[in-house]
């Protein structure tokens, strides 16, 4: 049995009238994806929020890597290790590619802030880099605008950051979201190396292909509720799941 | 000929210390992208708190300037978490708008509570004049520009070469990706309110011995505020060659007429936003994702 | 939690609003009467002055000399053995916070009389308002423009800037000045006063080879001295009110130009003296009102404030203590509080002593005739001269 790295323990939140989770609860393991489905409005984004911490829970804890961290702000799980990618990549857009990676790493972990004043590079930053940019498989210019890059490649470069950070945890919200075939294919190459290096994975995604595939665990949420949890087989088997999604699922 | 050397090293200088509140001024609207309206009355209050270590405390030069920046970081973080924290998240950016109305309010009141209603008088930093054939300046101008331009000089390093400038540039263009990326954003706006109070409070330390430490020296605000817009909004460079144009502008319009001086100032600013909408060196000003 | 936090802040917005509504000076009178009442009720006399903004020293001044008046009238026995109370009213030094603060004062309380500022361009703003509610007033400004009033209820304890200004030409004249620059607000002050001063220039041969009219709380004077400087003048005149008065100073002594130098009364003030630097030695000002005045009973009233408020009085100060004994001083003779009786006295003024000047009416609005041209030295001033038309 893997290592537990995240915990979601019967978590309730609610804005004003809706009910956007209720007793919610989900685990992610050291080298697994954990797929997250559901239909449109179902509370997928808003359950990475309150792993993030953007919002605070009503009710119940979030549990990582061991520590109750369901008090703690934002940026301070974040340091902790837990990575986030975005449904439209959220880059600086006005600065080049070579601050937005290294913005976006843990510098500021290894060396604190007077010797991140002065921007050192962490010893396997390029080392690390110029591995993930063989699977992303394209290159750059460190130089460029970062809004130079085409849709694809930043939605990729996104993953590669937050990678780099070298997260316990990474978060993706929809990468598939916009990717043609091919380079979908690279996302899940990149996911596929983040587990082999130990992390865990909590994958929203609406193609299912994607899911099916790459998936250990899925979570499947309704409403704010769970109505499914299992391997992907199961998942695809349930009758409650297929209820939700109205019968029809596969929207890639 | 000395007439117009004069009136040029005054508009410079006069431009530098609009230019200062600019600087103070867009960088709390990158940060938080809020305008900040009490922001005349920070450069008024630094004023009365530079008179209070120079003459109330009788500190030396050098104690003034260490003293000072405390006190300005200090000042900046207290209004910040004033003004700013409590509604943060607020869905109407509007509240906060109205929250620095009330501080311009509160603050004038509160340094008249503080110091009294009569203009003080402070010493410049060095008495005398400079005199270049019939052209007279106090050396005050002088170190105005020296001042005003090192400060910019820092500010510039600060951002766009040091790290801890991109983490406030990351956190200013996308406060809530620079969170979830581990940036403590709340360190950064703090930072940056503290940077801006320093930038004014010193403008309103080198105005102070021209002008007198007075409640009315809020009112740089307006040129200021011309200037940010003739350059370009949204752009500290801008800024700058904004402020200093208005300072020339309005020294120079003298020689056209006395009493209409700042009518001039406003039009040049009207006809080059009519020409030119998004200012001298206007970026789009849209810019979230 | 929330909600509760929401009703106690406006509970207290509430509370503060309802506090301050009336006036500065404890209660506002709303139960009392001013005009013929009960005969142990207090008469209520209304002071509008500056106390938050730009000009609030004004009204720090004004409150002290009313205050000092009001309190030597009670201690007196009051006015027809009734007690004296003033209500104070922020104009905030603005020409529309003025007319808000004129009518709010005299719709909330049963006023006798009011006492209003010397801003010139404030009182002219508020007159058709005074003039419509018929309450005699008396203001400390000088403007020509209130000297040609018809309001028959307002007065001013000072004299027209036309006659200041014809002072003021007429002592360029004196020290032989030929080429004069002159620097003026933009106010009623300065735009009443230049052109009588730029006439009798005319009749008496002088040119006025530089004039200027400075913008609104305007700050920076060096560039108005450097064309100044330019004009190739032998004197120089300045018109402000006391916040530009100091820097006006300060401006033309780092300038150096070393002529002869005439202001306003602002410029011989308190105020001005301490912002000026040490630029003010050697100036001169025509002024109703000098606080080193030497004369009687001038210099014993000064002490007698110095003792009280601890700073020598503004002109302002003595105005406003002028004023509000005016109207205690009709108030008792007529042994009434009716505006008609009050304002007939004030019509039949001749020769009364204030401590600012010689009052007597003489068909205008300007109840005083007298004024000094004082020379500054150091930071006291002496009179040079007095000047009577």
């Amino acid at each position: 049995m893997a290592e537990c790295l995240l915990e979601v323990r019967n978590v309730n939140k609610a804005f004003g009238g809706v009910v956007t989770a209720e007793n919610v609860n989900m685990t992610v393991e050291a080298g697994q994806i954990r797929g997250l489905i559901g239909p449109n409005g179902a509370g997928k984004t808003t359950l990475l929020n309150l792993i993030s911490g953007i919002y605070d829970v009503d009710s119940g804890q979030i549990i990582f890597n061991g520590q109750d961290v369901t008090k703690l702000p934002t940026h301070k799980r974040a340091r902790m290790g837990i990575g986030r990618t975005f449904q439209s990549p959220r880059f600086m857009n006005r600065a080049n590619i070579e601050d937005n990676l290294k913005v976006g790493t843990d510098l500021l972990n290894q060396f604190g802030y007077i010797q991140s004043f002065f921007g050192k590079k962490g010893h396997d930053f390029l080392a690390d880099l110029n591995e993930l940019m063989e699977i992303a498989g394209f290159t750059f210019d460190w130089e460029d605008q970062i809004t130079a890059l085409p849709y694809g490649q930043q939605k990729l470069l996104e993953i590669v950051r937050a990678m780099l950070a070298r997260p316990k945890v990474i978060l993706v919200d929809e990468p598939a979201a916009g990717l043609n075939k091919q380079e979908q294919e690279r996302a899940s190459q990149l996911l596929f190396k983040a587990v082999k290096s130990g992390m865990g994975v909590v994958l929203i995604e609406h193609s299912m292909d994607m899911v099916m595939s790459i998936c250990d665990r899925i979570t499947v949420l309704s409403f704010g509720r769970v109505i499914a949890e299992g391997v992907p087989v199961e998942i695809a088997n349930n009758k409650d799941v297929v209820e939700a999604y109205l019968g029809g699922d596969d929207d890639a | 000929m000395y007439l117009y050397i004069q009136l040029a090293i005054t508009g410079v200088s006069m431009g530098m210390l609009y230019a200062l509140m600019a600087m103070g001024l867009i960088l709390i609207v990158k940060a938080v992208g809020v305008l900040n309206f009490a922001h005349g009355q920070l450069f008024m209050l630094g004023s009365y708190l530079t008179f209070m270590l120079t003459h109330q405390w009788n500190l030396p030069l050098w104690g003034v300037v260490l003293c000072g920046i405390v006190v300005f970081a200090i000042c900046g973080a207290a209004y910040m978490f004033a003004c700013y924290w409590p509604l943060r998240n607020s869905p109407w950016k509007v509240t906060v708008i109205i929250s620095t109305l009330g501080a311009s309010i509160a603050l004038e009141e509160l340094v008249r509570i503080i110091w009294g209603s009569n203009p003080l008088t402070m010493k410049p930093i060095v008495e005398g004049t400079l005199y270049i054939g019939s052209a007279y300046l106090s050396y005050q101008y002088l170190f105005i520009i020296l001042i005003g331009g090192g400060l910019m000089a820092f500010v510039y390093f600060l951002f766009e070469k040091s790290f801890i400038g991109k983490l406030m540039q990351a956190t200013a263009q996308d406060r809530y990706a620079a969170d979830l990326i581990g940036i403590p954003t709340v360190v950064a706006i703090v930072a940056t309110y503290m940077i801006s109070m320093c930038l004014s409070g010193t403008g309103g330390w080198l105005a102070g011995p021209l002008f007198l430490v007075s409640q009315s020296l809020s009112s740089f605000a307006q040129k200021a505020f011309a200037g940010i817009v003739l350059g370009g909004f949204g752009s500290v460079k801008g800024a700058i060659v904004g402020c200093i144009l208005i300072g020339l502008i309005e020294s120079f319009s003298l020689l056209i007429t006395d009493s209409y001086k700042d009518a001039i100032v406003f039009l040049v600013l009207i006809i080059v936003l009519v020409v030119r909408p998004t200012g001298i060196f206007g970026e789009k000003i849209a810019e979230k994702a | 939690m929330k909600k509760a936090l929401a009703l106690l802040t406006v509970a207290i917005m509430m509370f503060s609003m309802v506090a301050c509504g009336s006036g500065n000076n404890g209660n506002g009178g709303n139960g009392g009467s001013g005009d013929g009442g009960d005969s142990s009720d207090p008469i209520y006399i209304g002071v509008i002055d500056a106390f938050t903004g730009d000009r609030a020293s004004n009204g720090e001044y004004s409150k002290e000399g009313a205050d000092m008046a009001m309190n030597e009238i009670n201690e007196a026995g009051g006015v027809m053995g009734r007690e004296v109370v003033l209500v104070y009213e922020d104009d905030q030094g603005t020409e529309a916070g003025g007319t808000n603060a004129f009518q709010k004062i005299v719709s909330e309380n049963d006023l006798a009389a009011v006492c209003l500022n010397k801003y010139s361009s404030m009182v002219l703003a508020m007159e058709q308002f005074v003039a419509a509610e018929g309450i005699p007033a008396i203001c400390c400004g000088s403007s020509v423009n209130i000297e040609s009033s018809s309001t028959p209820n307002l007065f001013s304890t000072r004299k027209s800037d036309s006659g200041s200004g014809v002072t003021i030409a007429n002592w360029c004249n004196e020290l032989g000045l030929t080429k004069v620059a002159i620097l003026h607000a933009p106010d009623a002050l300065g735009t009443g006063m230049t052109p009588v001063i730029e006439a009798t220039f005319e009749e008496l041969g002088i040119e006025a080879v530089s004039v200027q009219q400075f913008a609104t709380e305007e700050k920076n004077f060096a560039p108005y001295i450097a064309v100044i400087a330019d004009s190739g003048c032998d004197g120089i005149i300045g018109i402000a009110q006391q916040q530009e008065a100091g820097l006006i100073m300060s401006a033309i002594g780092e300038a150096g130009l070393g002529v002869p130098c005439i202001g306003g009364s602002a410029f011989a003030q308190q105020v001005a003296i301490e912002t000026s630097g040490g630029a003010c030695d050697g100036w001169y000002s025509v002024t109703a009102f000098s606080p080193t005045a030497t004369n009687e009973p001038t210099a014993s009233w000064i002490a007698d404030y110095e003792e009280l408020y601890g700073r020598a009085p503004d002109m302002t100060s003595a105005c406003m203590y002028d004023a509000v004994k005016l109207f205690c001083a009709a108030m008792e003779e007529k042994q009434s509080t009716e505006a008609e009786d009050i304002i007939a006295w004030l019509t039949e003024l001749d020769g009364y002593e204030g401590v600012c000047s010689n009052y007597t009416y003489n068909g205008t609005p300007m109840l005083s005739s007298s004024e000094y041209v004082v020379q500054i030295n150091g930071t006291t001033s002496e009179v040079v001269s007095r000047v009577d038309s």
